[in-house]
């Protein structure tokens, strides 16, 4: 039982950490938070659907192709909607961004419709029996596949040149600008790396739940942006704890009090943590920009 | 229908000329047989009986009303090629309120406020009742609602009825025949905090599994919109119950489904009218959904003579499945007629035999009223199959 919930709370865990790694490198290299993060989760569950139903293709070349096709989304997404406002006001792509949400799902209810979705799988996943303990098998693919995606960041951005360009930055916008580092490189860089890891997610949602609708995205993406605050916006394994500690506090709050002590705790954690340390688990001071 | 009803009226013309005439030249011959035929035509004082109707048939809830309306009109068909009820012709005075609280109550009045309206069948939306039901009462007119299942509508008032299968009547129903066929024992049930209906079913599943000395054994809930029900399953498998009620809405309830065959949990699932909406629970819960219990108050495969009867001719002229709304709307209205028979055109009278009809046949099955006006009735147990509903057993009422 216990094992159990520890499970179901690590699989949606890793759900929330998959996402909250969208906010977190936005926030930390723009200093805003994107508001449309939600919702391009939501159009890689659509993304996935659409190619899974009408093309045909299996569930792990639509998992690589809606985090493709989604991370270029993103990308666009930042062009049209956020790089003209750099200059402008701190406040004006936040608002840009609540903007950019409201098209995306008002664009998925026209196209597709606001009824519930789900991935036409015929296979049913195995329930595994570990040492008496059963656990879906469906449940360690989503775990499995969050973090390598979420090791796979985090070695692009210890390990390569172009992830040192992120975090300076992610540190010094300007003084980076100046060492010739093409900003709009690596913003769009992180546009594509944010986006496609919510597409993943989106992906593994809908397969988990088997259901998904237009507006799914403000329902995890205020949760995953919870997780980020939480483990400390703008770090990588600060979002990636942020996620595991939320997902496993909700489980049990369901599980041993009530589901309506779901959210009550996972906003609660976040004050209590954010009342002892305000930059979050893992969060660096900050430095106060101009 | 119009068309139908203009060619009533000329028959109906001509038939009351040549009797006129026939009166006017016989009389003086055979007077044996003017006494007969005058005392036919003074019972016939009233020629047509008028009864109002009430249900959305635009907008909200637009799809049972003109279920209804379409079943109506074949009761009123029926009897009316029977020859009408004690010589008399029965006229449908059909009117659409949108589900609109002041259409509703304008409808309500002019019902009341013009005399040759018997009563009125209406409506099918149990809120719809809540705001006619007070006005009807107040003007002595009876309306009966069809296939409106909420909680007070009798308490109205003395002319407030309804004809629907309310889960006072259909919980103890579906969990009886669960509990011989399954053997239960122990029971889980999940519901929604935010919902209602649901908090409000959940209430009489515990006390009817209770009656009955079934074991709850896990009570897990949710709220609308949730996604994840891992934690809840987990708990409810732990629990090892021999069947799991959901006491919400189809969508929910086939999340739950898909989360219990994800843990490889196989027991029976059973569920209300909140589930009664096989196009969700088939789409959000593909196979997951396929062997779901849920209870209604009729289903087109019944194969009692006048439901066989009765689903045929509606088929036939409307090219659909009759399903619940369009059963008790037929029923509504042959319960009105058999009413009209004995009391006559009378508001009070009509009222009183109304209120004392007693195991009426109808295509729901044995229908009557008890002393407060609730309707008891038999319970449809349906399996859902692949988007379809599937009729398993019609189980008749407790009482």
């Amino acid at each position: 039982m216990l094992i159990n919930q520890i499970f179901n709370g690590l699989t949606i865990g890793s759900i929330y950490a998959l996402i909250a790694l969208g906010y977190s490198q936005v926030y930390g290299i723009l200093g805003f938070i994107n508001f449309a993060h939600g919702d391009l989760f939501m159009l890689g569950a659509y993304v996935g659907f659409l190619l899974v139903s009408f093309l045909h293709v299996g569930l792990v070349p639509a998992l690589i192709l809606s985090m493709l096709i989604v991370g270029g989304i993103g990308v666009l997404v930042e062009r049209v909607a956020y790089r003209p406002l750099r200059k402008a006001a701190r406040l004006a792509p936040m608002i840009s961004s609540i903007g950019v949400s409201v098209t995306l799902q008002t664009a998925i209810v026209l196209l597709i419709g606001p009824q519930t979705e789900r991935y036409p799988l015929e296979y049913q996943f195995p329930v595994l029996d570990i040492l008496g303990v059963k656990i879906s098998a469906l449940q360690i693919i989503i775990l499995v596949v969050a973090i390598v995606l979420m090791l796979g960041l985090e070695l692009l951005v210890q390990k390569t040149r172009i992830g040192m360009a992120m975090r300076a930055t992610a540190e010094n916008y300007e003084a980076t600008s100046l060492m010739g580092v093409s900003i709009n490189k690596v913003i769009s860089l992180t546009f594509l790396l944010g986006s496609s890891l919510g597409a993943a997610a989106g992906v593994l949602v809908a397969v988990y739940y088997n259901a998904f609708f237009p507006y799914i995205g403000s329902l995890f993406g205020i949760k995953a942006f919870i997780a980020a605050v939480l483990g400390g916006i703008g770090s990588v394994r600060g979002a990636v704890i942020g996620g595991f500690i939320l997902g496993i506090s909700e489980i049990f709050a369901v599980a041993y009090l009530s589901s309506s002590w779901r959210d009550a705790v996972a906003f609660t954690l976040l004050i209590i943590i954010l009342l002892a340390r305000p930059t979050g688990i893992l969060g660096m001071k900050t430095t106060v920009r101009a | 229908m119009k068309k139908d009803r203009i060619a009533y009226k000329i028959v109906y013309c001509i038939l009351l000329t040549i009797i006129v005439l026939g009166l006017v030249s016989c009389a003086p011959k055979a007077t044996t047989v003017a006494t007969e035929e005058s005392e036919v035509v003074a019972t016939e004082a009233p020629k047509t009986i008028k009864l109002g109707f009430i249900a959305p048939m635009t907008g909200n809830g637009a799809f049972w009303g003109i279920r209804g309306q379409q079943a109506v009109q074949i009761a009123v068909d029926e009897i009316n090629a029977q020859g009408g009820i004690n010589g008399a012709m029965v006229e449908v005075d059909y009117q659409d309120d949108r589900t609109d609280k002041t259409e509703v109550a304008t409808i309500m009045k002019r019902f009341v406020e013009d005399p040759e309206i018997i009563a009125v069948i209406g409506s099918v939306m149990s809120g719809d009742n809540f705001i006619g039901a007070p006005i009807a009462n107040q003007g002595g007119l009876v309306m009966c609602g069809f296939a409106t299942t909420a909680d007070g509508i009798p308490e109205i008032g003395e002319y407030s009825f309804r004809v629907a299968n309310t889960a006072a009547v259909a919980i103890p129903a579906i969990l009886t025949w669960a509990k011989e066929k399954y053997d239960l024992k122990k029971i889980a049930m999940v519901y929604s905090l935010n919902n209602d209906y649901s908090v409000a079913a959940q209430k009489i599943w515990a006390e009817e599994a209770e009656k009955l000395g079934i074991e709850m054994v896990a009570v897990e809930t949710y709220s609308d919109g949730d996604t994840d029900f891992s934690a809840q399953v987990t708990k409810i498998v732990q629990a090892e119950p021999d069947a799991i009620i959901l006491a919400g809405y189809a969508a929910e309830g086939s999340l739950v489904a898909i989360e219990a065959l994800k843990q490889g949990l196989t027991v029976p699932f059973l569920g209300g009218d909140g589930i009664n909406d096989s196009e969700t629970l088939h789409k959000v819960g593909g196979e997951a959904t396929n062997g779901i219990y849920l209870y209604s108050s009729f289903n087109s495969a019944y194969d009692a003579p006048k439901a066989k009867a009765f689903t045929e001719e509606f088929t036939k002229r409307y090219d659909a499945q009759p399903e619940a709304a369009a059963a008790s709307a037929y029923d509504v209205a042959w319960m009105m007629f058999e009413a009209l028979k004995v009391s006559g055109p009378d508001r009070a009278k009509f009222r009183d035999a109304f209120a004392a009809i007693k195991d009426f046949e109808g295509v729901e099955g044995k229908i009557s009223f008890d002393e407060n006006r609730e309707t008891v009735m038999s319970t449809f147990i349906l399996e859902h199959q692949n988007g379809e509903f599937l009729l398993v057993k019609v189980q008749d009422a407790a009482k």
